[in-house]
């Protein structure tokens, strides 16, 4: 009888452990939103990269959210402190440990912090926070978004865009939703600062996003990078029908010419002169634009292979992994699914497609003054999301002549993009931070 | 989360979007002429170190025809079976009409000696300093 009654407290206590009693519907509809997210990106391949790890944290963090639970600290009556951890004290009685004249040696022997509260003594018992919670330092503290950026730009080539320099304008141009969403922001009660956040989801760059945002509006970091990374994923499914609505048949179909071949020397050049005019004129954008041009320099010099490895490769991919995952468990169900939540992300989107429109718009601007040399989808490429954005100017262009190869075309405008939106969080990072 | 409020400067936000909007094109901008810029001294640096080396190359190649010219009668040295080839007994023949002037010689054969030269360096020089002398005599 003792033996059932026992397994059926056991099974009463593990119930009331269990998630079915602490989760909430938000939870579960949190969940249902990871395992679409999931779908796209096993089942769609909409960069599973991110959306994979993003996915997977939110799933993790509703069924468990104290994997986000920050360290802290429980106020234990002393009695039941020292009841808890006799063996340390060689068995004595806990009477005999309280009494007047051990408690002062008692006291000494227990290295947490004590307090005394109406004479009655408590432990200061820390509770280790939950694994996400120390992963996502490195997002708090803004030191993953220039290490992803060293990958970057390890990654990138930017031939293209020294070889066609007035891509500049389409990553200038596609940078102008950063701004008009914050003036939309701040309309809609939000404050500067939380605005600027805001508004360079635009910017179509996570880790510039997430820069920004720790420096600027850190309380809204989970809103704003799952935002960001969300449609950055979901580039291809944003940005076509803008870029249709935009251009027309005849300008989609024309076929540019062949880009100038760029000599080693001016690529290695590229890096260190942008470097040093970025940090010059705007210093708050040198973490991101300095390790984003260290990594291209790694490239490009052709000196440091071992290290320029490492840099695109296995750190890329396990701060890609920390990143992802701790981005997604920003995403609960009681911080997620709420009204400014669901602001953010509108604005969001809205950022996200006003910045391809003012790319397209102004790669027309390029297609009327170049007499139809330029191709206007290329300049959708300027939001960042490299190279995804590249690839779906291609992928439209193709759409209306197959034989037409935008890619490196759209290039230029895509790695343009990438300095773009770094020098416009610095822009408003140095006003508002 | 944090409470929300209105801008307390309207004004503010027109000045960041505006200021945002001209630093952001400004700096790409100047980062065209300036990539502009560098490329054309890149590639001009570039064209005229090609030019130096392509003209070095064609003193180089024009240096080196005439070294095989004048090497090429030495590698056609005679053949191993004792025999001349035709520019050697060509050379032979144009060095003896230049040394015998208009007189009536002709050469009729060129056989290679067999063995080394015994005649010693200082012999030979002497030979040759005593050929106009032996010439205004009329020895020759």
């Amino acid at each position: 009888m003792g033996i059932l009654q026992g397994f059926l407290d056991a099974l009463v206590g593990l119930y009331y452990d269990s998630g079915l009693v602490d989760l909430s519907w938000k939870n579960y509809l949190m969940m249902g939103v990871a395992c679409v997210l999931l779908y796209l990106a096993i089942k769609k391949q909409f960069e599973p990269l991110l959306l994979l790890p993003i996915a997977f944290g939110m799933l993790l963090v509703n069924l468990f959210p104290d994997i986000m639970a920050s360290p802290s600290t429980t106020m234990m009556p002393l009695a039941d402190y020292l009841a808890e951890h006799l063996a340390d004290f060689n068995n004595t009685p806990v009477e005999t440990l309280i009494n007047e004249a051990n408690l002062q040696s008692t006291l000494e022997s227990i290295s947490y912090a004590k307090t005394n509260i109406d004479g009655q003594w408590y432990v200061n018992v820390p509770q280790y926070g939950g694994l996400f919670y120390y992963l996502y330092q490195g997002v708090k503290l803004g030191i993953y978004p220039p290490l992803i950026f060293l990958g970057i730009g390890c990654m990138t080539d930017f031939g293209p865009l020294i070889a066609n320099p007035k891509s500049f304008i389409l990553g200038a141009a596609a940078q102008i939703g950063i701004f008009v969403t914050f003036i939309v922001a701040t309309l809609l009660g939000f404050t500067n600062a939380e605005a600027g956040s805001i508004g360079i989801i635009g910017g179509a760059d996570g880790p510039t996003a997430i820069y920004t945002t720790t420096l600027l509006a850190p309380h809204l970091l989970g809103p704003i990078a799952v935002a960001a990374y969300s449609y950055m994923a979901l580039v291809p499914l944003i940005q076509p029908p803008i870029m249709k609505l935009l251009t027309t048949k005849k300008e989609r179909a024309v076929v540019m010419t062949q880009l100038r071949p760029v000599s080693k020397l001016e690529k290695i050049l590229f890096p260190i002169i942008v470097t040093i005019l970025c940090s010059i004129l705007l210093p708050s954008s040198a973490p991101l634009v300095g390790m984003l041009m260290l990594g291209n320099l790694f490239k490009e010099s052709g000196v440091v292979d071992r290290i320029f490895k490492t840099a695109q490769n296995e750190l890329m991919n396990i701060i890609t992994i920390f990143l992802g995952v701790t981005v997604g468990a920003t995403a609960t169900g009681d911080v997620f699914l709420r009204l400014d939540t669901l602001k953010i992300i509108a604005l969001g989107l809205a950022a996200f497609c006003l910045g391809t429109a003012f790319g397209v718009l102004f790669g027309k601007l390029m297609y009327i003054f170049t007499k139809g040399k330029v191709n206007p989808l290329i300049g959708s490429a300027g939001v960042s999301a490299v190279p995804m954005a590249a690839r779906v100017s291609n992928k439209v262009g193709q759409e209306e002549n197959p034989g037409n190869f935008l890619l490196m075309h759209a290039m230029g405008p895509n790695v343009a993009g990438v300095i773009g939106s770094a020098v416009a969080a610095g822009v408003l990072i140095s006003i508002l931070g | 989360m944090t409470t929300y409020h209105a801008s307390a400067e309207p004004n503010m936000s027109v000045i960041i979007l505006i200021t945002g909007f001209v630093v952001v094109f400004a700096v790409l901008i100047l980062l065209i002429g300036i990539i502009m810029a560098y490329s054309k001294i890149v590639s001009s640096a570039q064209n005229a170190s090609q030019k130096r080396k392509a003209k070095k190359q064609a003193q180089q190649a024009e240096i080196s025809s005439v070294e095989e010219a004048v090497s090429e009668p030495v590698s056609s040295a005679p053949a191993s079976d004792g025999s001349l080839d035709l520019q050697t007994v060509a050379v032979i023949t144009a060095a003896v009409d230049a040394f015998y002037g208009d007189s009536k010689v002709r050469v009729v054969g060129i056989r290679p000696t067999s063995g080394s030269n015994t005649r010693s360096q200082w012999a030979t020089a002497g030979l040759i300093e005593s050929i106009p002398k032996m010439r205004s005599e009329g020895l020759l």
